[in-house]
């Protein structure tokens, strides 16, 4: 059977204040690519850099492929993105770490639970939470959405 | 299933062998964090360590409810590569001895 394609759709005005804040967050390298610090207490110290090294790599490779796959005339004008069936488990990857450095550095003062359920007073947020917290949230439907198109016969949450 | 833990492993492919290994199993613990989704969480057991979608939702909840669930346990190469392929997935993954040295 032939892999389909995936195609996200946006409204295009939400667009344009996601791809700021998201598209050089997913072209950092380095250690700023990661999305959390590893806990490397029992590796070995001289291993340890470059266990974190190759880390860094992968979440940077990951985020890049993200930020070419949204970098497009196509998702500016249009608010739509398509991806192939290679893209799905980078895209992934790259959703999760972009997640949580969002939560890391832009909404560090909302409480875990209100991120974990999604109940958010957008009202109560200034202009930069409110970006922040969209993009947030459209990675996470991002993700459910590839996770039901990989894994279709997981049950749901 | 694809089973990536055995490609991404920097720190065991250098790994000289005079060290002698203990003999105390070893064990990929993944701590909760509040980020990542349940659905994601359960894909990524299932991708890298090869569960069942029941064991993966099992042990999913137990990270969930108890802040950390023991995914695996044996010697120490492997749970390295497992903890490292983990990380690979953004999941807080850690070894640690099973005799808690």
């Amino acid at each position: 059977m032939e892999a389909k394609r995936l195609e996200l759709k946006l409204p295009a005005p939400v667009v344009a204040p996601l791809l700021e804040l998201l598209l050089p967050m997913a072209r950092e390298s380095g250690d700023a690519a990661l999305g959390f610090e590893p806990n490397l207490k029992a590796i070995e110290e001289d291993f340890r850099d470059d266990w974190r090294a190759d880390l860094a790599g992968h979440a940077a490779s990951d985020q890049e492929r993200f930020a070419a796959i949204f970098d497009t005339e196509d998702f500016r004008k249009m608010g739509v993105a398509e991806f192939g069936p290679e893209d799905c488990e980078p895209m992934l990857r790259a959703a999760a770490a972009l997640r949580l450095k969002l939560r890391d550095r832009k909404l560090g003062a909302m409480a875990d639970a209100a991120l974990e359920s999604g109940e958010v007073d957008f009202a109560r947020l200034n202009k930069e939470e409110q970006t922040a917290i969209t993009a947030y949230m459209l990675l996470a439907s991002l993700q459910e959405i590839i996770i039901r198109h990989l894994d279709p016969g997981s049950s749901e949450e | 299933m694809t089973a990536p833990a055995t490609k991404a492993k920097p720190a065991a492919k250098k790994r000289k062998k005079a060290a002698p290994q203990p003999t105390q199993p070893w064990l990929v613990v993944v701590v909760n964090d509040p980020v990542n989704l349940m659905s994601y969480v359960v894909l990524v057991f299932k991708r890298v360590l090869g569960f069942t979608e029941a064991k993966a939702r099992k042990h999913m909840l137990e990270v969930h409810k108890k802040g950390r669930s023991v995914v695996w346990t044996g010697e120490r190469e492997r749970a390295e590569a497992y903890a490292h392929s983990l990380q690979t997935w953004q999941l807080s993954a850690q070894i640690e001895r099973a005799d808690g040295s």
